[in-house]
């Protein structure tokens, strides 16, 4: 069997769990502060994932994003363009 | 040519802008034994009515803002709005600016450079840092987001340094990403390694606008 008829996509459920057993490795006595949004324990965020909040995809977010940086390869080069424009 | 004039706003309303409060220590000791004046709008001074005085008064060249942001606005002291995009980014006319703040590139760092600013380094999304609990009343000794607050005063040392804004946007982040790198490595314990996320979100959203040859 093809490795893409095995499974093509991913649920939304599927890449939060990714996302909470991530979170689970971090340590209790740390808090992430996400600027105006606050600052959060490893349960808050984990809660917050779990009940998809505006924290929570955010958090989401910041995984999935890096999980795509490091597949392109983002940190392995200088950035030769750091004055660009908004991504976004 | 006028001497460079730094103006810096450090709120302490909160954990998260108590710590920038005290990173902020650093660039002004630096600034000053460098020999630049330095209005230092801090704690409750961090707010509109002052900061539109010193900008009046002093006409600072240099500005630096620490504190929530969103995609229009920088705020102060108890988020009170201090720069807002279609009300006051006229203010930043022919000045560098680093916001220290969450999103502001989106709308107001293009609106400043739209209207006049020099340069405009910040984020186009959220600033994040990670702070260790068992120290947080002494946030100049957490070595956890020391990793997250250096590169980001980077760009304030090395533009003091005479470093042009580019410059100081590329060798800061290239200090994130050293971070990243060295954190990836095998013997890097677990938990320090799940910082490379909320490093990597700094990396890559913090940008530069502007005229990228600007010193200040």
């Amino acid at each position: 069997m093809k490795k893409n008829q095995i499974k093509s996509t991913i649920s939304d459920k599927e890449i939060r769990q990714l996302v909470i057993e991530r979170l689970r490795n971090l340590t209790s006595n740390r808090r992430v502060s996400i600027g105006s949004l606050g600052e959060f324990t490893k349960d808050e965020l984990i809660r917050n994932v779990q009940e998809n909040s505006e924290i929570g995809n955010k958090i989401v977010e910041i995984q999935l994003e890096y999980l795509r940086a490091l597949k392109e390869g983002l940190f392995f080069v200088e950035d030769q363009n750091a004055h660009n424009t908004p991504q976004s | 040519m006028s001497k460079t004039k730094m103006l810096i706003t450090r709120p302490n309303h909160d954990i998260t802008t108590n710590y920038l409060y005290f990173w902020s220590e650093i660039l002004i000791t630096k600034a000053r034994k460098t020999g630049y004046p330095v209005v230092d709008l801090s704690r409750k001074r961090a707010n509109k009515k002052e900061l539109l005085s010193i900008i009046k008064k002093v006409n600072p060249n240099f500005i630096v803002f620490n504190g929530h942001g969103n995609d229009s606005t920088i705020f102060g002291y108890d988020n009170e709005p201090l720069i807002e995009v279609g009300i006051n980014e006229e203010l930043l006319n022919s000045k560098i600016v680093y916001a220290r703040s969450c999103s502001a590139v989106k709308k107001l760092g293009k609106s400043s450079i739209k209207n006049g600013c020099s340069s405009f380094i910040g984020y186009d999304d959220e600033f994040v840092f990670i702070i260790d609990n068992d120290i947080i009343s002494h946030p100049l000794q957490d070595t956890t987001a020391k990793l997250f607050l250096d590169p980001s005063n980077y760009i304030v040392l090395l533009l003091l340094k005479g470093h042009t804004v580019s410059e100081a946007n590329r060798r800061s982040k290239e200090k994130y990403r050293q971070t990243i790198l060295n954190h990836m490595i095998s013997t890097t314990k677990q938990e320090d390694r799940d910082l490379i996320p909320f490093l990597a979100r700094n990396y890559i959203h913090q940008v530069c606008l502007g005229n990228q040859e600007a010193t200040i």
